[in-house]
């Protein structure tokens, strides 16, 4: 299971699934068994679906917008990196990815309430496609690039707190 | 839902992507050394899954708290293994890996290692059973030469002798 497709593509793996959540969450949230079992179950099940070496499945599913809600319970405590200006990064780009499915629902809404008039007002319309395109495309950057780019900035900060303690690393 | 999986691409933008990361571990790194996998094969699995004795294998760093831990001062890294028991207490795993964020997985192993949930899909029948042991690695190891030469082929054999039909790996 790869959370770097790049990398897994490029280096040469028999079979691969990614997902695009952050490494070390490959198989999901902690302390969320339903939604760890069902990432699990399915990337075992996709493997007989694999029928040539070098092929790398794409999982659909987006971190932290798991079809199923459920509530964490934890077992454990971590001593893992936790630089505190760095650490709520994570909880903000959540925090605007559910502003976005909000707002996007809001449009969404519009768009249908707009197509259901008898004389429904075009350039409106278009215009409301349009941002709910955008928020889309949003969404998508939060999901690839933001998280990618998030990941790099916590793996860079543990290492050079790391080195701050004079331990190489 | 495994009907909407679909074939990821490596696009000439990913490839940029990639070779971008290892310039750049190249300068982090001394004695860095670029290898890759120039033949790589297929076996499909001749047993359903359900039929399946399943293995588990991580880079992330996983062991006991019980055993030694991953050596992470090193600048060469560590190619050595841990063995886990599969019948183990998931609490009673670390990680020792300063090269991810395992601040979740810390809290429940699980994230990256699903020994819990191995366990319920053996019970659901969906797997047929849980090979005794897993053999795992850390994953920094800035030249991989030790790691491919000899601790793979060993790991290799520890889990064909345990009677794996297939092998669930995740990285770190």
């Amino acid at each position: 299971m790869s959370v770097q497709p790049h990398i897994t593509a490029a280096i040469g793996a028999p079979r691969a699934i990614n997902i695009k959540f952050p490494a070390g969450n490959q198989v999901g949230e902690s302390g969320k068994p339903i939604q760890q079992r069902k990432l699990l179950t399915e990337a075992l099940e996709s493997i007989f679906k694999i029928k040539s070496a070098n092929t790398i499945l794409q999982s659909p599913y987006k971190w932290r917008r798991f079809p199923i809600i459920e509530e964490p319970v934890f077992i454990g405590e971590s001593s893992g990196p936790t630089h505190p200006e760095a650490m709520p990064i994570g909880p903000a780009l959540d925090e605007l990815s559910k502003k976005i499915t909000i707002y996007m629902q809001w449009l969404q809404e519009k768009i249908q309430c707009e197509n259901k008039s008898p004389t429904p007002n075009e350039p409106y319309l278009s215009g409301l496609s349009t941002q709910l395109e955008r928020c889309t495309d949003l969404l998508e950057l939060i999901d690839s690039d933001v998280l990618d780019q998030y990941r790099e900035i916590l793996n860079t900060i543990a290492t050079l707190e790391l080195r701050g303690q004079g331990r190489f690393v | 839902m495994t009907s909407e999986y679909t074939t990821w691409d490596f696009t000439k933008e990913e490839n940029v992507k990639f070779e971008t990361w290892i310039d750049r571990i190249n300068q982090i790194h001394t004695g860095n050394s670029d290898l890759r996998n120039n033949d790589v094969y297929l076996t499909i699995p001749q047993k359903r899954l359900s039929a399946c004795k399943v293995g588990l294998f991580t880079t992330g760093g996983v062991h006991l708290k019980s055993d030694t831990p991953f050596d992470v001062d090193s600048e060469h890294g560590d190619p050595s293994y841990r063995i886990v028991d599969m019948n183990a207490n998931s609490t009673d795993l670390m990680i020792t890996h300063t090269h991810y964020n395992h601040v979740e997985a810390d809290k429940d192993i699980n994230c990256i290692f699903p020994i819990d949930r191995l366990r319920e899909l053996e019970d659901q029948g969906i797997i047929g059973e849980i090979a005794p042991y897993s053999y795992n690695i850390m994953g920094f190891n800035p030249d991989p030469s030790e790691l491919i030469n000899k601790t793979a082929p060993t790991l290799a054999d520890k889990y064909s002798a345990d009677g794996v039909d297939l092998l669930f790996m995740t990285c770190g």
